[in-house]
């Protein structure tokens, strides 16, 4: 499909139009306002049309496309320095999250507010935002994710519970602070 | 209570351990049984798996991407004919 595209701009306005809305949605849970997202879109739909020719993965477009978009990101700064999820056990997560706490389901009910959710998230490290997106919004496989954070599927799995737990811990603490 | 805490034979720290590949259906088939056990038979487990997976959830429901609105389309469009 991305070879087929290649000098061919209908097929490439083809995948632009059906890959927009994911590219910048996946932008913008990775720079700091809608201007900077929007020039990461445009950058990287640029880059794709530029290297569809000598594209030679065998990967999906959608991984493809989201892999430009990350290094585009980074290109364009990175959000405020956060701490690592890595640096902390699963036990302090798991009780930063809510484990053995009598409202720990507030978390899901917190979480059905799109603008609460996007707050919690924007407090998670880059990797870890960007991984939660990757699977659980944009559908990536483990695999296709693995791709394009550029490590393996095991540290993808392992990435993905441990933003999860943060995910949560954030949405606990962070919920009265949020503006509705 | 503690994470400490074993119930069916296995401790709740090594349930929260695996809470991620069983939400993700990557357990053996054993292992899944041995964690349902425990899950099964102690609330702070119960709880919490149930929290977690609801997160899960709403994060697929309430994030999924909306196309590009026209103005932003068009933008697109123009920089990409224009080509640098
Ligand atoms: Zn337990």
């Amino acid at each position: 499909m991305i070879r087929a595209a290649a000098g061919d701009r209908p097929a490439f306005a083809a995948i632009v139009d059906r890959y927009g809305g994911q590219v910048f949605h996946l932008a913008r849970a990775l720079v700091r306002d809608d201007a900077t997202a929007e020039d990461v879109l445009q950058d990287t739909f640029l880059a794709a049309w530029r290297t569809a020719a000598s594209y030679r993965g065998d990967g999906a477009v959608a991984s493809w496309l989201y892999a430009i978009a990350r290094h585009a990101a980074h290109r364009h700064g990175r959000r405020a320095d956060q701490i690592s999820t890595d640096d902390r056990s699963l036990e302090a997560l798991g009780a930063a999250a809510g484990w053995g706490q009598p409202d720990v389901l507030a978390i899901v009910a917190r979480g059905e507010d799109r603008a609460q959710l996007e707050a919690a998230l924007a407090t998670l490290p880059d990797d870890d935002r960007l991984a939660l997106w990757l699977h659980h919004v944009l559908d990536q496989t483990f695999d296709d994710t693995a791709k394009v954070l550029g490590c393996s599927v095991a540290a993808v799995k392992s990435r993905l519970h441990r933003a999860r737990l943060a995910l949560a811990a954030s949405l606990r603490q962070g919920g009265d602070h949020v503006a509705r | 209570m503690s994470l400490d805490d074993r119930v069916a034979g296995v401790s709740c720290r090594e349930v929260l351990a695996q809470l991620g590949d069983y939400q993700d259906g990557a357990l053996a088939a054993d292992a899944r049984a041995t964690l349902e056990a425990h899950v099964g038979a102690c609330a702070n487990c119960a709880a919490f798996g149930g929290a977690y997976g609801g997160l899960v959830a709403r994060l697929r429901e309430r994030l999924a991407p909306r196309p590009l609105d026209a103005d932003r389309a068009a933008r697109l469009a123009a920089r990409l004919a224009k080509g640098d």
